[in-house]
């Protein structure tokens, strides 16, 4: 059975390791076949900054994680528009290699979801 | 209606596991079913059976044992995040050659794929963050 997962993540890329697990579960779910769609919200626009390098203190590098939403199906990558305006953040700060739906109206995809999933 | 729990918050330092278990249990007066708790992120802590709290306050991970146990509830712990945080079953203690186990009975540990599973079976997969 399929049923749509939307995940909202919340959370800062480094400081915890929800962010880091937030995803890992969404590229769970996305591997046993369900709709997953994600969006990113407040902090969790961090998430997406391009900028981000591993070294010492930052093992595992998030954008590199959620590069990969592509290549396991997760297609419907939504960003808050107001969130990335609180922030003094633009579309060109973002990964480059994602379709990223930047959206005035998250409660149209949160509206398609069976579940909802926040970290 | 047949419910899952994603519980994240550390059961000592967040309220969230207490929140969570108040929830199931009037799930299962009101005659829902509560289909499995999953254990995450700091949650894990939940299964440590190394928990000593002093006399005025309750141990949860002990409350939540006795309510999976009663109301025969699938109790899992997400084994990639418990590993990491030094909550081990006699398995896994024994796989990576560790000085004992600390792993309470009635719960289970397992991967992401029980998580899923529960939202695919559930009607309703609440979230306790942390």
């Amino acid at each position: 059975m399929m049923k749509t997962i939307v995940f909202i993540f919340k959370s800062t890329p480094i400081g915890s390791s929800l962010s880091r697990e937030g995803i890992d579960m969404a590229l769970a779910a996305a591997s046993f076949d369900q709709s997953v769609k994600v969006i990113f919200l407040g902090d969790g626009v961090f998430q997406l900054l391009k900028s981000q390098t591993s070294n010492e203190m930052i093992e595992k590098n998030i954008a590199k994680m959620i590069s990969s939403f592509e290549l396991f199906g997760i297609c419907d990558i939504v960003v808050d528009k107001q969130s990335l305006q609180d922030r003094s953040l633009k579309h060109s700060d973002l990964i480059e290699s994602l379709p990223l739906q930047i959206s005035t109206d998250i409660k149209e995809v949160v509206n398609t979801a069976d579940h909802i999933i926040n970290f | 209606m047949k419910i899952s729990l994603l519980v994240l918050g550390h059961p000592t330092s967040s309220n969230c596991a207490k929140t969570a278990l108040a929830f199931a249990k009037s799930a299962i007066t009101q005659e829902h079913t509560v289909h499995r708790v999953f254990f995450y992120h700091d949650a894990v802590h939940t299964a440590s059976n190394f928990v000593v709290m002093p006399q005025d306050e309750s141990n949860i991970g002990a409350n939540w044992q006795q309510f999976g146990q009663e109301n025969n509830i699938d109790m899992v712990v997400c084994i990639g995040s418990a590993l990491k945080r030094g909550i081990l079953n006699h398995t896994e203690a024994q796989r990576y050659n560790r000085s004992g186990s600390n792993f309470l009975d009635g719960f289970e540990l397992s991967g992401l794929g029980q998580l899923v599973d529960a939202a695919i079976q559930s009607d309703r997969l609440i979230t306790f963050g942390a």
